[in-house]
């Protein structure tokens, strides 16, 4: 099949914006595995709580009858702020009592958080999927026979844009970020120039919990279905991601998520929307087999 | 702080790591203003040691830091307490410039005003750190490292620096020029803890050494005394 160029660039921008979700959940994976070594399984379920989180205190304050920019940053701040809070929570609860046992040990913890959060949101918000309220208004900006821009497309990527911005900022141009790039480096050589490590690690799932929070409110306007379940794909593919680019690479995992986004939209359009899920996995085995360190993480030696 | 004033005080300190013990009951102190080495062959536990006073390891014993118990004190806080750590292979992080690697040292430091003089000290005693400041850290040559190494140490204004193998690997030009800077920053006030294979070296600068035997105190004196000690020639100084 000849792909038209009229939906060549429709699929683009579907596939950009779908990319862009992923390396706002992405980024959460590769910067917790850069200072713990721990894939933490909990984080998409903490994208899913920031979901709720945004539902219910849109509905209390009654953010949709006028959707637009406050509406949207009312929601994006309970997100963000319901996601730190749990991402402390998980740290500190369950994760740090277990920082010198075996890494098996830490991983199987991680499993279990996701499990109690997954299904101990069907017991709180019950099973069955809910509407997720229109905060914004979606209408078409641009028009032409190529391609239509619509106000939803483009808030996804101003607000990824944003926070990939200000995410930059952070880690490269203050203390807090300095010090987590040392950490992830070696927490050793870290704590001996006197940064308390386990500050850093707290600051770090903050940042990737708000990340997960705004990526969950940008897929609940786009896809405004939310359930207890609805972390478990997006986040699997988020992983994917992050290891396609390198885990704890972070240009790397939003490189992966752009990739992976992409091809998941052009698969879909041009082969078939079975194939979704299925490229998503055919990409980790490929890049496990042919270069398990990912686009652009670094070859480490195992260190003796 | 006047000489003889005691800094750093030790009893009784064990050190192991899980089941094997590196270091056992060991005593020694340090008087402000002193160079002290810890000598003694691989293995004999002078990196865990020092691995142990900066807290990387956990202290069974007494350790008293300027008359402060800091058996129970995170590493990151001894570091604020003046006691800091350049470890053995100099911990320098090589995806960050040489620029960012210093800067790092100084995040724990509350006298915002007085860090760039000790910038300035740094760039006098290493010349060459100044030259290479935006080069990444791990496109340095061995030597530079570990100048850099030290001038990072020097930013978390050490009481008493904690220095580890700082010769090793390094032509004996720089060997010679990195003695000379540990002699200068005694001289401006800093005490050292020294470990070093380079056993002959070490003791020409040091007023006092401990010389340690698996994980054992051996002998201690002073470092003429230790120089001239038959035993000690023959066993660590290859006369």
């Amino acid at each position: 099949m000849i792909p038209e160029s009229s939906d060549f660039f429709q699929h683009l921008v579907n596939g950009l914006s779908l990319g862009s979700i992923y390396a706002l959940i992405a980024l959460g994976y590769t910067m917790v595995y850069g200072v713990l070594q721990l894939i933490n399984f909990a984080h998409a379920d903490i994208y899913m709580m920031g979901a709720f989180a945004s539902y219910y205190v849109s509905r209390w304050m009654g953010l949709e009858i006028e959707p637009g920019f406050y509406a949207l940053t009312m929601a994006l701040l309970t997100s963000m702020l319901a996601c730190a809070v749990l991402g402390i929570l998980i740290e500190r609860l369950a994760y740090r009592p277990l920082r010198r046992a075996p890494k098996l040990n830490i991983l199987i913890t991680a499993i279990g958080v996701s499990l109690l959060l997954q299904f101990g949101a069907q017991v709180m918000f019950g099973a069955d999927p809910k509407v997720f309220p229109t905060l914004i208004v979606d209408q078409s900006l641009i028009e032409t026979p190529f391609l239509i821009l619509k106000t939803l497309d483009v808030t996804v990527f101003a607000v990824t844009l944003l926070a990939l911005l200000a995410l930059h900022y952070l880690v490269y141009h203050t203390k807090m970020g300095k010090s987590m790039r040392a950490v992830s480096h070696s927490t050793v050589s870290a704590s001996l120039l006197g940064i308390n490590v386990n500050r850093v690690i707290v600051f770090t799932f903050v940042l990737g919990s708000c990340l997960a929070g705004i990526g969950s409110v940008l897929v609940g306007l786009k896809y405004p279905k939310i359930e207890p379940l609805m972390g478990v794909m997006i986040g699997l593919k988020a992983f994917v991601a992050a290891v396609l680019g390198g885990i704890g690479s972070m240009s790397g995992a939003v490189l992966g998520a752009m990739i992976m986004g992409l091809s998941e939209e052009f698969v879909v359009a041009y082969l078939s929307s079975t194939l979704r899920d299925a490229l998503a996995f055919g990409l980790l085995i490929g890049i496990l087999i042919w270069k398990p360190s990912g686009l652009m993480g670094k070859n480490t030696i195992e260190k003796v | 702080m006047s000489r003889n004033q005691q800094l750093l005080k030790v009893e009784n300190l064990s050190l192991s790591y899980g089941s094997i013990q590196a270091v056992r009951k060991i005593s020694f102190e340090i008087f402000s203003g002193e160079i002290v080495s810890l000598i003694g062959s691989n293995g004999a536990g002078k990196s865990s040691t020092l691995r142990g006073l900066s807290g990387l390891l956990p202290n069974n014993g007494l350790v008293n830091f300027m008359g402060r118990d800091i058996t129970k004190v995170e590493p990151h806080q001894r570091v604020s307490l003046g006691l800091v750590h350049c470890p053995e292979g100099r911990g320098l992080f090589p995806q960050m410039s040489v620029k960012e690697n210093l800067e790092l040292g100084t995040f724990q430091r509350l006298d915002r005003a007085n860090i760039s003089a000790d910038y300035d000290l740094c760039f006098k005693l290493f010349p060459r750190v100044k030259e290479r400041l935006n080069q990444l850290a791990g496109t340095l040559s061995g030597g530079e490292q570990q100048m850099v190494a030290i001038c990072r140490a020097l930013l978390g204004q050490p009481k008493l620096l904690l220095l580890d193998e700082p010769s090793l690997g390094l032509a004996p030009i720089i060997v010679a020029q990195i003695f000379s800077v540990i002699k200068q920053l005694n001289q401006r006030g800093t005490s050292i803890l020294l470990v070093e294979q380079n056993a002959k070296q070490a003791l020409k600068i040091s007023h006092r050494a401990y010389v340690l035997e698996t994980g054992e105190i051996k002998f201690s004196g002073t470092g003429s005394e230790l120089l001239n000690n038959d035993e000690i020639q023959k066993s660590y100084l290859g006369f």
